[in-house]
């Protein structure tokens, strides 16, 4: 997986990601803004980091997990 | 549909482009993922091979300028993730260029075969050369199909992508070999009262009622 390695550790763009939303939640879109990275790949972490469970959607914007905020 | 057909089936423009879920170099990616930014998904026949090669080095020069277009690149050929990622890394080595765009490791050739990659009369195993042009509703634009000896022309795939969006942001057509900042056609008139209209209208040059242009 590329946001999360056979270690179970973080790659550094989906720290960049979850770190992005510690003080407010945001939209896909916000997040390609905020941390530089193009939105299709924005959204292809998210997908991962939602799974992982340290991510949740609400409505359209998405939340940092209490397990995403031990990850930064 | 028999295997041959489906191997040999071709989208087509102004419809939905084929749906995909893929692994690539950048992770997991799929078709969705590139909604409200244009694509170009593109093949390539083989990973270390020297037309290839200098085709990559090609999208990699054109990538900032496709970035200030709101345009993404998403290569494929039927190698594994594996191999794309030794080949990039290989590049940047020996080239000095890095691929900054993701590939499709497509080795069950799920992608090759909804899209046409695949010519059985070049290679039953290996992608063609194709470009295939996504806007940002999914609807496929333009399509390019390059045999396997003949590299492509970057400079015409940004001129195309050019008038591609001026098409579609200034509802107009565009002559042979159109360069941004040339004259646009003006649609022709569909009664016989809009083209006596037409020549009379200032502010664009007929030839005759059908063939007007005019600035942007």
């Amino acid at each position: 997986m590329p946001c999360i390695d056979e270690s179970g550790n973080l790659t550094e763009s989906a720290t960049a990601l979850l770190k992005a939303l510690i003080d407010n939640s945001l939209t896909s879109k916000e997040i390609s803004s905020k941390i530089g990275v193009p939105i299709f790949k924005v959204r292809s972490s998210i997908r991962e980091l939602v799974e992982a469970e340290l991510l949740v959607e609400v409505g359209e914007k998405y939340e940092i997990t209490d397990k995403g905020l031990s990850f930064t | 549909m028999s295997e041959e057909e489906k191997m040999t089936s071709l989208p087509l423009l102004g419809e939905p482009a084929p749906d995909f879920i893929a692994t690539t170099t950048h992770g997991e990616l799929r078709l969705s993922d590139f909604r409200d930014m244009w694509l170009i998904l593109f093949s390539h026949p083989a990973d270390f091979t020297p037309v290839c090669t200098t085709e990559f080095i090609g999208f990699a020069e054109i990538y900032p300028e496709l970035e200030k277009r709101n345009v993404a690149l998403l290569g494929l050929s039927i190698d594994s993730v594996f191999s794309h990622i030794a080949w990039v890394r290989n590049v940047e080595e020996k080239m000095g260029v890095k691929i900054p765009f993701p590939i499709i490791a497509d080795l069950n050739m799920e992608v090759a075969k909804k899209y046409g990659m695949i010519h059985p009369g070049q290679s039953s195993t290996e992608t063609v050369r194709t470009v295939f042009v996504i806007d940002p509703k999914g609807i496929l634009r333009l399509m390019l199909y390059y045999p396997l000896e003949n590299g492509r022309n970057m400079d015409e795939i940004l001129r195309i992508i050019d008038a591609l969006q001026t098409s579609e942001e200034k509802h107009v057509a565009t002559p042979a070999n159109w360069r941004p900042g040339d004259k646009v056609i003006v649609p022709p008139p569909k009664t016989q009262e809009a083209a006596e209209a037409r020549v009379k209208e200032a502010g664009i040059e007929c030839k005759d009622w059908y063939f007007c242009k005019k600035d942007l």
